[in-house]
């Protein structure tokens, strides 16, 4: 046994350490949260400092990593600001992750060198507004007609949808709930194809969108993974899920331990002042308290995601990992909020961001309810 | 043991639901917060309605002490929009309660009129940017000039100090205070000269303001010593009282809150399908939903017993604490799990989840962390080792 992460991926750690204080002090994060634009800026410095090409394979031109490299860099990055994370997804997770898992040798090497420089990135466009946690309920057709497939129908909440150059759209191309969904990979330059921007509590700047299709043409070329992919949408996304899980709990451990890390600031400052040792056994245990649910969603998420590294498949412990982290952060942050008072909702501290922005992991790729349902299934219940 | 309402009570629900239901739904609330806007009209009909008078005794017009009235109409309103429920708060709570128990002759019948007529908003001014409830660090200061105190210092988490009529200050009034009661609440009038108003920047409550005020050089005349001038140094043991409401205001708005996010994560569910059927049959969304129910109900007894001993004259600051921290739990609680009933949209500003949650933190307005709220009630209890 050795829980120790290896010198590549120490130095990976570091390196984004340095990306983070270098390129996104707590003021700038702030001002990007309040003004709610895509953080073009920082996915170009994210590219500059070669990071687009961690996860492309090796014969692509790429470093070949693996999930475990993913979690590292959204773990950092989203300590300061997860939003990040998000839209760096747009490139590493659904460009490259998808396209290399699910993509044919052309696709792979038509987008993944642009993927690697930054020139595009893409965005996932499953759930929509009646087809949320029944993903597969989906709605969204696409109908071939003189060469083509012909898309129409509504998309929601899907991320960067306003700011990707493609975006993998699950479209039904057959009436069989699960076999009946086909993957395309769709311009979002094509007539028909628009995409608003929803105001959201959280994750401000991620450009999550509402998307509709009218007539979106698109050619069989274009079903991800070539003519075999046809009908094969929804599992080619199965073999994403972990994936999607693993590094979505790494955002939240990170939001975590940046919670944890101010509220130590604060409660040291508070400790100080405090002449009452009762009182100042409650902040402590509070803190200890923090400490170790920040340490258990650490070992917990990289054991599950050693293991997929290792071709183990743990579904079960995928899920168990993205619902304890999401629930568990969450709750480190209400304690948070409970060390610094009524300071917790000024806007002069984070605390009230970690709070709006740690909320979505209990309910985007796939809610803490679906996870237990899946937890349940594997447990023969 | 009776748990029955009064006929009036049962009334005053009754109203305000109407109201409510007639003047206030989730649109006009959500356009307020949206531009910021003080609910200024919605409220002056609440005034016209006479509730502000609940907690006036009827020698001064008003309706005779039912804070369990009050905080009734505080839930209600809060259901919907806990700005408008704090605007109510800061006239019968702040203002009412306050000076109906504590103010002297002249001040409630100068101010106690004007309070029923819903003319008037109190706010109060105890923590200060360095201090906390726990340990009382009292740096305002208030000399003796003349006739009257020259006010210095600051005060934080004040809330609508923008558009209060009065604030209620602690000072501290001896300048070698080392022994004994040092401490004087003043009734400010807001217009005195020297008095700066800076509004803080939050997450939440944004149609309504929460203000650092800034006392340079204030001159207050010695009547304005909140129960006139023998109450000179008694700021001490007139805080109990003071506190105890500021917990029942936080309390009903807290429950208020709840129930209003989950009236908003039932219905939703009821209506929500996914997998065929609507999600409100799910386990997951049922037991979601039934401990806010149960965390709510638990919150409500509390308050209600707070404000049964508050009427009956009973002391009443270890229920209205108790109250207050249960509640403000169940708020935060609520808030959330009503986001996760709704999903993806409980995240989208175009529903009212992320208001709800947004105003729970505002909630802990008073600078009181749950060590502060821990830390006095277990004194309450006798648990600190000083004697009480």
């Amino acid at each position: 046994m050795d829980l120790r992460f290896e010198e590549r991926q120490e130095k990976l750690r570091e390196t984004m350490r340095k990306f983070v204080e270098q390129e996104i002090p707590r003021e700038y994060a702030r001002e990007l949260d309040e003004k709610d634009e895509f953080p073009h800026h920082l996915i170009r410095k994210l590219v500059d400092y070669d990071l687009a090409r961690i996860n492309i394979p090796r014969e692509y031109g790429g470093h070949g990593g693996d999930i475990l490299d993913l979690m590292i860099i959204f773990e950092e990055i989203a300590k300061r600001f997860p939003t990040l994370c998000w839209s760096f997804g747009n490139i590493l997770l659904y460009g490259n992750e998808i396209i290399g898992v699910n993509g044919n040798t052309e696709q792979k090497e038509k987008y993944l060198p642009r993927l690697a420089k930054g020139e595009i990135k893409f965005s996932f466009g499953l759930t929509e507004p009646d087809a949320g946690s029944d993903a597969a309920s989906i709605r969204t057709r696409a109908v071939f007609e003189d060469g083509h497939y012909v898309i129409n129908g509504n998309k929601m909440f899907i991320t960067g949808a306003g700011v990707t150059e493609y975006t993998i759209t699950f479209a039904r191309t057959a009436e069989s709930k699960y076999n009946g969904i086909t993957s395309f990979i769709v311009d979002t330059s094509l007539e028909g194809y628009s995409a608003k921007q929803l105001e959201k509590i959280g994750h401000r700047g991620s450009n999550t969108c509402e998307v509709t299709y009218e007539n979106v043409r698109v050619t069989p070329g274009d079903i991800l993974g070539g003519q075999e992919g046809l009908n094969k949408g929804w599992w080619q996304e199965m073999k994403l899920l972990n994936q999607e899980r693993l590094v979505l709990s790494s955002c939240a451990l990170g939001i975590a331990q940046a919670a944890f890390d101010d509220a130590l600031v604060y409660a040291r400052a508070k400790l100080g002042r405090t002449q009452d040792k009762g009182v100042a056994q409650m902040i402590q245990h509070q803190l200890a308290d923090m400490a170790s649910s920040v340490e258990a969603i650490r070992y917990l998420i990289y054991a599950a995601a050693w293991k997929e590294t290792k071709g183990m498949q743990p579904v079960m412990e995928t899920s168990i990992s993205k619902y304890f982290s999401a629930e568990t952060a969450k709750k480190v942050v209400t304690q948070g909020l409970d060390i610094l008072g009524a300071d917790a909702a000024l806007m002069e501290h984070d605390m009230q961001r970690y709070l709006r922005d740690i909320m979505i992991y209990s309910i985007g790729g796939g809610t803490s309810e679906i996870q237990k349902n899946i937890v349940a299934k594997t447990l023969n219940l | 043991m009776d748990f029955a309402f009064s006929e009036e009570q049962g009334f005053i629900r009754d109203t305000i639901q109407k109201f409510i239901a007639r003047e206030c739904d989730r649109e006009v609330v959500k356009k307020l917060d949206e531009d910021g806007q003080y609910p200024e009209k919605l409220f002056q009909t609440i005034a016209q309605m006479g509730f502000c008078g609940l907690t006036v005794p009827q020698e001064y017009g008003g309706g005779g002490l039912d804070s369990l009235g009050a905080a009734m109409v505080t839930e209600e309103l809060a259901a919907i929009s806990p700005v408008l429920a704090g605007a109510f708060c800061a006239t019968t709570f702040s203002g009412g309660l306050v000076i109906s128990s504590l103010g002297s002759t002249d001040q409630k019948e100068a101010l106690l009129p004007e309070i029923v007529q819903g003319g008037l908003c109190v706010t109060f001014g105890v923590e200060e940017p360095d201090s906390r409830y726990g340990s009382v660090l009292v740096q305002t200061a208030a000399a003796k000039s003349g006739e009257g105190f020259l006010l210095e210092g600051s005060k934080s988490f004040v809330r609508c100090a923008d558009r209060a009529d009065y604030i209620i200050v602690l000072a501290d009034t001896d300048g070698d205070a080392d022994s004994g009661d040092t401490l004087t609440l003043f009734l400010v009038d807001m217009k005195s000269p020297g008095v700066k108003v800076e509004p803080m920047d939050k997450v939440g409550f944004h149609s309504s303001s929460l203000c650092r005020v800034v006392f340079e050089k204030v001159l207050v005349p010695a009547r304005s010593i909140l129960g006139g001038e023998e109450m000179f140094k008694k700021g001490w043991s007139q805080l109990e009282n003071v506190m105890a409401v500021r917990h029942l205001e936080v309390a009903a708005l807290a429950v208020g809150l709840s129930q209003g996010a989950y009236d908003y994560a039932a219905g939703y569910a009821k209506e929500r399908e996914q997998f065929g059927q609507p999600i409100s049959r799910f386990g997951a969304v049922r037991t979601l939903l039934s401990e806010m129910a149960i965390g709510i109900q638990t919150g409500r007894d509390l308050l209600y017993r707070a404000c049964w001993r508050a009427d009956s004259l009973k002391g009443f600051l270890k229920e209205a604490l108790m109250a207050r921290i249960v509640a403000s739990r169940v708020a935060q609680r609520s808030a959330m799990d009503c986001m996760q009933v709704l999903g993806g949209y409980g995240y989208a500003n175009e529903y009212d989840a992320q208001r709800y949650l947004r105003d729970s933190m505002v909630l802990f307005e008073g600078k009181i962390s749950s060590d502060d709220l821990m830390g006095s009630l277990s004194a309450l209890l006798g648990l600190d080792g000083a004697s009480r």
